[in-house]
C-alpha cells in the first residue's frame, strides 16, 4: 500500500520552469506559506531547462519604443493578440530582467563589457532580445532564490488532478514517480505552470522536452476551464541545441546542424539559398516557415536542401568556434560530419513530418479571463506556456518571447495568487470526491493486462506526425485522424496498464496527449481559413468576416464543447488596407482561393 | 543508443545524474552505490545529464533507435 502525503498550503504552484518559479518566488514575496511541486526536479525542467536564452527585453531607456514592439508582435500574431497582454509582457519585460539581475542571473556581455543586445537581421522590427544563457545554467540561481525565500519544493511528484469545491480549485493530487506514494495537497490558491506539450519519445522532436504532455491544460479541462488557441499549436522547438535532434530546424544529410550561437545573425538569413515556390518562408516565426516547406513536400518537391553556401566566411567561423567551445550541445563529434573541412555545407531539412505540437509563448492553454492570470475556475491562476494569455496571437512571433511571457506571467499569477489566498479563510480539506479521483489516478498500477502507455504513444505519433494532419492540414484528413483519436481516449486510453510508479507517470502523461490531440484537431477542424501557424489547405486565406474569433473548448459532460468567441473589430487594422497588406504573409495557395471567392457567380 | 554507459570506476554515486534527468531514466542502484541506465527507452538525448555528472562518468550517444513496440505483447 503506497504511503500518503498531505500537505496544507496557501499557495500551490503545479511546475517549476520559468513561470512556476517565477510565481512561487513572487507569492512567496506577498507573505503567503508557497508549495512548488513538479513532475522532475526543478531546475532541470520545463522546457525552460533546455530554453536557448534568448529574452526579449523591452526597455525604453535603451530606445526601446513600446508601442512599436507591441505593433510587430500584433503583426505577426495576425490580431488575434490580446493587446492588453502584448503591451503587458512588453512593459514589464525589463522589471523581470531586474529579478534576474538580483538573483545573480547575468545576461551575456559584449566586448565592451555592455549587456549584449541582439536582434535578428530580418523581418523582426525593433524586437531585440538579450541572451541569458541556457536555460540549465540559469536555472539553479532561480531555484536558490525560491529556496532562500522560503517557498518548498517537492521534486518527483506528478500531479494529475485538481481538486474542486463548488467549482473553485482548492487542492491537487498526484503521485511520486519514483516510489509510487501517494500526494495530495490542499491550497486556497493555486497556479498551473506546468508549460505546453509534445510528444516523448521521438528523440530532440521539440529539443528533449518529451516530458511535456499538456498536464495543465487537462488537468483544467476536465474541472471546467475553458481552452483556447489548440488549432495554433504548431511545430515549434526549444532553442536547445542538443546533439543530433531529429529536428525539423536544420539538417546536414540527416545529421542535423540546429544550434547557432546567440550573436549569430540568424540561420534565416540564409533563406534566399532555398527555393520554394510559395514565399512563405521570413525571417520571424520559424514555425511558419515549416508550413511552407511541407507543403512543398506535399506537392512532391521534397527534400529540400539547405544551402549555406551563401553565408558569410565570417559566419561560418563564428559558427565553427562555437561548435569547438561548445562543451555540451552540438560537439564535433556528434555532428556525424567534419565540418572543419570545406566550411560549407549542404543540408536537407525535412518536412515529412512534425515532431510534436506546441505554442511557446502564450498562444494556447488554459483561457485567460483577465490580466491577474486568473482562470475560469476561482482560485486556479495560470502562468507560461499553459496559460492561453493570447500576450501572443496566431503565430509564435519572434525569439526571446517565450521565457519573456512566462516570466512575466509567472510574477503577476503568483502575486494574484497570494491575494485570493489572503482573503481565503482555511484550507479546504474535506474533498468528497478525493477517493475517487485517488482510486482512477492508481488504476493503471491496478490492471493485470491491458496496452502499455509506449505502444499506445506510437499509435499518436503515427496518427499526428505525419505533416499532412497537422502542418498541412485538410477536414477530411483531421476529420479521419480524429476518429481513431476518439477511439484511443475512449477505449484505449482507459485500459493503460502500469507496472511501476515511472510507467504510471507515462500513462497520465499520455492520456493528457490523447486528450489535447482531440482539443488541437477539433479545434482546427472547427476553424475554416488559415491564419498564423495554422494553414489549412482547403481554406488557404485569412477570413476576418466569419474568423475574427477565438476558439474555445470547454468540457460539456464528458464531450468537447467548441464555440467562437467573437473579438472586437478594433483589433483589425483599417479595413481599407487590402489584404495583403493587412496580411503581409502568404499561404500556399491563397491567390487561387481568394480570386475564386472574389469572382462573384452570375445568377 | 541514446544514453550509453555510466563508467562504474569513474561514478561515486553522488546522485548528481538521478536529478537531473528529466525523462526519469536514471536510478541510484543502492546495492552498489552507483547510478544505474534504468529506463534507457525513455531518453531523449538531452545529455544534461552528461552535462552535470562532476566525474565525467557517463557517455550520451549521438542517437537513438526507437522500439517498435506491438499491441499484442508488453
Amino acid at each position: 500500500m503506497a504511503n500518503e502525503n498531505h500537505v496544507e498550503t496557501d499557495v500551490l504552484i503545479i511546475g517549476g520552469g520559468m513561470a512556476g518559479l517565477f510565481a512561487a518566488i513572487k507569492a512567496r514575496e506577498e507573505g503567503v506559506d508557497v508549495t512548488l511541486v513538479d513532475k522532475n526536479y526543478v531546475s532541470r525542467s520545463g522546457s525552460t531547462a533546455f530554453a536557448e536564452g534568448d529574452y526579449s527585453v523591452c526597455n525604453p531607456a535603451w530606445g526601446h519604443d513600446v508601442k512599436a514592439w507591441k505593433a510587430q508582435a500584433t503583426l505577426m500574431g495576425e490580431y488575434l493578440n490580446n493587446p492588453d497582454w502584448t503591451e503587458i509582457t512588453v512593459r514589464e519585460s525589463f522589471d523581470r530582467y531586474e529579478d534576474f539581475l538580483a538573483w545573480g542571473i547575468r545576461p551575456k556581455e559584449a566586448m565592451d563589457g555592455s549587456v549584449l543586445r541582439f536582434r535578428r537581421p530580418v523581418g523582426f522590427g525593433p524586437l531585440e532580445c538579450c541572451f541569458l544563457g541556457r536555460g540549465w545554467t540559469f536555472l539553479p540561481a532561480m531555484r536558490r532564490q525560491a529556496e532562500k525565500v522560503g517557498v518548498r519544493i517537492i521534486d518527483r511528484v506528478m500531479i494529475t488532478d485538481l481538486l474542486t469545491r463548488e467549482g473553485t480549485a482548492v487542492g491537487a493530487i498526484g503521485f511520486h514517480v519514483r516510489t509510487g506514494d501517494f500526494h495530495w495537497f490542499g491550497a486556497k490558491a493555486i497556479v498551473m505552470s506546468t508549460g505546453n506539450g509534445t510528444f516523448r519519445n521521438v528523440p530532440g522532436a521539440m529539443g528533449p522536452v518529451g516530458f511535456l504532455s499538456y498536464d495543465g491544460e487537462s488537468m483544467a479541462y476536465r474541472s471546467g476551464a475553458r481552452i483556447g488557441g489548440k488549432e495554433f499549436a504548431n511545430t515549434g522547438a526549444t532553442g536547445f541545441l542538443a546533439p543530433k535532434n531529429e529536428n525539423t530546424r536544420v539538417d546536414l544529410r540527416g545529421k542535423p546542424l540546429n544550434t547557432m550561437p546567440a550573436e549569430y545573425p540568424g540561420w534565416v538569413s540564409y533563406g534566399p539559398a532555398i527555393s520554394f515556390t510559395n514565399s512563405y518562408v521570413d525571417a520571424e516565426g520559424y514555425e511558419t516557415n515549416r508550413v511552407t516547406a511541407a507543403n512543398t513536400v506535399h506537392e512532391g518537391r521534397g527534400p529540400i536542401y539547405w544551402n549555406l553556401d551563401g553565408a558569410r566566411p565570417e559566419d561560418l567561423e563564428a559558427t565553427l568556434r562555437d561548435i569547438k567551445d561548445s562543451k555540451t550541445e552540438f560537439r564535433l563529434d556528434r555532428v556525424g560530419m567534419d565540418l572543419t573541412k570545406g566550411g560549407l555545407f549542404t543540408g536537407v531539412l525535412r518536412l515529412e513530418s512534425a515532431p510534436g505540437h506546441s505554442v511557446f509563448g502564450g498562444g494556447t492553454g488554459i483561457a485567460s479571463t483577465g490580466t491577474d492570470c486568473a482562470t475560469d475556475i476561482p482560485g486556479l491562476y495560470g502562468a507560461g506556456d499553459v496559460y492561453n494569455s493570447k500576450a501572443i496571437g496566431a503565430a509564435y512571433p519572434a525569439f526571446g518571447f517565450a521565457l519573456r511571457n512566462a516570466s512575466v506571467t509567472g510574477a503577476r499569477a503568483g502575486r494574484a495568487a497570494a491575494k485570493f489566498a489572503s482573503k481565503m479563510k482555511r484550507i479546504p480539506s474535506d474533498i468528497k470526491e478525493l477517493p475517487d479521483l485517488k482510486g482512477v489516478m492508481f488504476e493503471p498500477r491496478n490492471r493485470v493486462g491491458g496496452f502499455s502507455p509506449e505502444w499506445v504513444e506510437q499509435q499518436l505519433y503515427n496518427l499526428m506526425m505525419p505533416y499532412y494532419v497537422l502542418l498541412v492540414k485538410d477536414g477530411e484528413r483531421m476529420n479521419a485522424a480524429l476518429t481513431m483519436i476518439r477511439f484511443l481516449k475512449g477505449h484505449v486510453a482507459p485500459k493503460m496498464v502500469a507496472r511501476d510508479p515511472h510507467e504510471l507517470r507515462l500513462a497520465h502523461e499520455t492520456k493528457n496527449r490523447i486528450l489535447s490531440m482531440e482539443m488541437i484537431l477539433r479545434s482546427a477542424i472547427f476553424r475554416t481559413e488559415s491564419r498564423g501557424s495554422h494553414y489549412r489547405e482547403d481554406y488557404p486565406a485569412r477570413d476576418d468576416a466569419n474568423w475574427f474569433v477565438d476558439v474555445r473548448i470547454r468540457n460539456r459532460a464528458g464531450e468537447m464543447d467548441l464555440t467562437k468567441e467573437a473579438l472586437p473589430r478594433e483589433w483589425l487594422p483599417d479595413q481599407a488596407l487590402a489584404y495583403k497588406e493587412r496580411y503581409p504573409r502568404r499561404f500556399p495557395g491563397e491567390d487561387r482561393h481568394l480570386g475564386m471567392l472574389h469572382e462573384t457567380p452570375q445568377p | 543508443m541514446s544514453i550509453e554507459r555510466i563508467d562504474e570506476d569513474l561514478c561515486t554515486g553522488c546522485g548528481t545524474c538521478t536529478d537531473s534527468c528529466p525523462m526519469d531514466v536514471i536510478r541510484m542502484d543502492e546495492e552498489r552505490k552507483k547510478a544505474a541506465i534504468r529506463y534507457p527507452e525513455d531518453c531523449t538525448l538531452c545529455a544534461i545529464c552528461e552535462i552535470d555528472c562532476p566525474q565525467g562518468a557517463i557517455y550520451v550517444g549521438p542517437s537513438k533507435e526507437t522500439q517498435v513496440t506491438t499491441c499484442w505483447g508488453l
